[in-house]
């Protein structure tokens, strides 16, 4: 009980700025399931649970293009459910509850416990993996992530340095200002061997924070949460599975897929599990990748290659392949429809497989509800419209907002005064945009 | 548990930290420098006015496999030894830090920062008598003894390049090898004494303040 009141407490105190987590969408999911020989259930319609969802953010984002889809999150935190309940959707339901009152939510196709297994506290763990095993479908796809050993190692000398450092302040600011300037001196330490090894770790941490921390934020809630959590333990690959078998779950492979085989060595770890009594998976296929799409987003930047939005450049030859995609660019395309026979689909499903892997292409399984036609009245999902709306009332210089397939973009505000105005009425075309601007008399000579 | 390695390295850090007239070394019993670990956790310090208990950082331990190795500790158990020593008249001794020093002030506050950033798989935490112990337990290294005493390399020294030997040798000798034809400077003596005072708080170089062929206890 007293570790369930302290989080209550902390993550009502200090609210973590939540955001949609692209790898825990269901289309994300049934890919990676496809691809291991498993019949996901299609995301459109599908039924997900977010066991520790926050303020909802990763279901509302998702539901936002999945009208037919339903989303059910709780969380102990009623400040964050509260502020999720604010921006209702009806294909969104958040509740208050701890993990043990959470029973009998039903059956999903997808249940997500996204920044719960490292952070809880033991007991919770238990309980966490024993409710995805009762709220799993048959057929139904979990994901689980958390820190991971080896690589966790130089963030567990960070956190235990922070923790003592900041040990006697109170103000939740003012530890994670003393935590970054303990961080940004380690980060600048010469050294070889551990040493060497620990100031890498603290350069990728203050990176890694600068980025993500929100502009308008008094301080990184995530370095309250994380580094200074009073429950952060990493798992070993080997460890997470034994956990997993021991909560009557199976791993399915990790997400995004692993490069190159060997021992997992990253800080981070995320997995898709099922039911150990679901059909179990198969090797990752190449061949598979033809029954998916490819996203095609291709911008061409002269000298024939083109740059896709995960910044890998491609030149693509001949007529087939990724020249045909590019061609279809921007949008999804069938990987099917790429090639005109089984040789060249064989070798283009290898290529794809591959950069899928590298993360350079973005691979689905579902296609997602989003189109590339331009329109005079453009409409983008109203929870986005209200989002923009929302920060542009609230004076903010930026806010994020989350695309069909579930990515996020730190959007400024000066788009936000656009997009706030894509009801799928409004006239906004670009002649609409210029009458606009000079009617506002924002344009000078020149 | 390689005691006797232990007990090089609880030797060596001594010597730096400037005690003298160590004549015995012991293993967790009486000695004119006790060493032990805190596993099974300390209730009680050895009965000594020298005691080193070594330590290690989980992180260090999983990073490297060098030896010799010490039982993990946190910070809150090394607090907890501070305070547990105090109470036998026993204080930390810790120099310097040379990374991340603002804000550490206590000798525990030191010990805690030297042990997780520098990832000794065994760091000798030093305590000695209250009454000789320096204000809040900042020593001096003193670092002239190091050429007294035997060089091992581990990795390759930032400064000394090929001439770092990855087998015990002994400061003189070493100093030798690096005026090499040269004339000698009454610098050189301090500025490798310097070099690898530096290196072995980093972990790179295993430094003796005894002959390392013979066994210590």
């Amino acid at each position: 009980v007293a570790p369930a009141r302290a989080m209550t407490f902390r993550y009502d105190d200090v609210p973590y700025d939540s955001e949609a987590c692209t790898d825990a969408h269901p289309a994300a999911l049934a890919t990676i399931a496809r691809l291991a020989g498993l019949d996901a259930a299609p995301a459109a319609t599908a039924r997900v649970l977010d066991i520790g969802c926050g303020n909802g953010e990763n279901l509302l984002a998702a539901a936002a293009y999945l009208p037919e889809a339903s989303f059910v999150g709780f969380d102990l935190s009623k400040n964050a459910i509260a502020a999720g309940q604010a921006n209702a959707l009806p294909n969104v339901r958040l509740f208050v509850s701890d993990i043990e009152s959470a029973n009998d939510l039903g059956s999903f196709d997808y249940v997500v416990a996204h920044g719960m297994l490292s952070w809880v506290p033991e007991e919770v763990r238990r309980k966490l993996l024993a409710l995805m095993r009762a709220s799993l479908a048959p057929n139904g796809i979990g994901f689980i992530d958390c820190n991971a050993l080896p690589g966790w190692e130089m963030r567990r000398a960070l956190r235990e340095l922070a923790r003592d450092a900041t040990r006697a302040l109170g103000d939740p600011a003012a530890k994670v200002a003393e935590t970054m300037k303990l961080v940004s001196e380690i980060a600048r330490a010469k050294g070889g061997g551990f040493l060497g090894a620990l100031a890498s770790a603290a350069r990728e941490y203050a990176d890694h924070i600068a980025r993500a921390t929100p502009p308008d934020a008094p301080f990184s809630r995530y370095v309250f949460h994380d580094l200074l959590a009073d429950c952060n333990d990493p798992f070993s690959f080997t460890e997470l599975e034994t956990r997993l078998s021991a909560a009557r779950l199976r791993l399915i492979s990790e997400t995004p897929l692993r490069q190159a085989p060997g021992p997992f060595t990253g800080p981070f770890l995320q997995v898709l599990v099922q039911r150990d009594d679901a059909p179990a998976p198969t090797a990752i296929s190449a061949e598979r990748v033809l029954d998916l799409d490819l996203w095609a987003d291709f911008l061409p930047i002269g000298g024939g290659a083109y740059r896709t939005t995960n910044g890998a450049v491609v030149r693509p030859v001949g007529d087939e392949g990724l020249a045909r995609a590019v061609r279809s660019a921007p949008g999804f395309v069938a990987v099917r429809e790429l090639a005109d026979d089984d040789t060249s689909r064989h070798m283009l499903a290898e290529q794809l497989l591959a950069g899928f892997r590298e993360g350079v292409f973005t691979l689905t399984a579902d296609r997602p509800p989003c189109t590339t036609s331009a329109t005079d009245a453009p409409r983008v999902a109203d929870y986005v419209r209200a989002r923009a709306e929302r920060a542009v009332a609230a004076g903010a210089k930026s806010a994020v907002l989350t695309n069909a397939i579930h990515r996020s973009f730190r959007v400024p505000r000066s788009e936000l005064e656009i997009i706030r105005t894509f009801d799928g009425r409004t006239p906004c075309s670009a002649e609409e945009l210029v009458d606009r601007l000079r009617r506002h008399l924002f344009l000078v000579p020149g | 548990m390689n005691w006797n390695a232990l007990a090089h390295r609880a030797l060596f850090t001594a010597t730096l930290y400037g005690q003298r007239n160590i004549g015995r070394v012991a293993i967790q019993s009486s000695g004119d420098l006790v060493v032990t670990v805190d596993e099974p956790r300390l209730e009680v310090f050895p009965q000594s006015k020298l005691v080193a208990v070594m330590v290690a950082s989980t992180a260090a331990l999983a990073y490297s496999a060098s030896e010799p190795r010490a039982p993990a500790s946190t910070p809150e158990r090394i607090r907890e030894l501070v305070e547990l020593a105090a109470r036998q008249h026993l204080s930390l001794i810790e120099p310097e830090l040379l990374v991340a020093a603002a804000g550490a002030k206590t000798a525990a506050d030191r010990a805690v920062r030297a042990t997780l950033i520098y990832g000794s798989t065994a760091r000798a935490l030093l305590f000695i008598e209250t009454r000789s112990a320096p204000k809040n337990g900042l020593v001096k290294l003193h670092e002239e003894r190091v050429l007294d005493g035997w060089i091992e390399a581990r990795i390759p020294i930032e400064g000394l390049a090929e001439l770092a030997p990855n087998t015990p040798t002994t400061g003189r000798d070493l100093l030798r090898a690096v005026r090499g034809n040269r004339p000698a400077s009454s610098s050189d003596g301090p500025q490798l004494a310097k070099l690898l005072a530096r290196a072995w708080r980093e972990g790179s170089v295993e430094l003796y303040a005894a002959d390392p062929a013979q066994p210590l206890v």
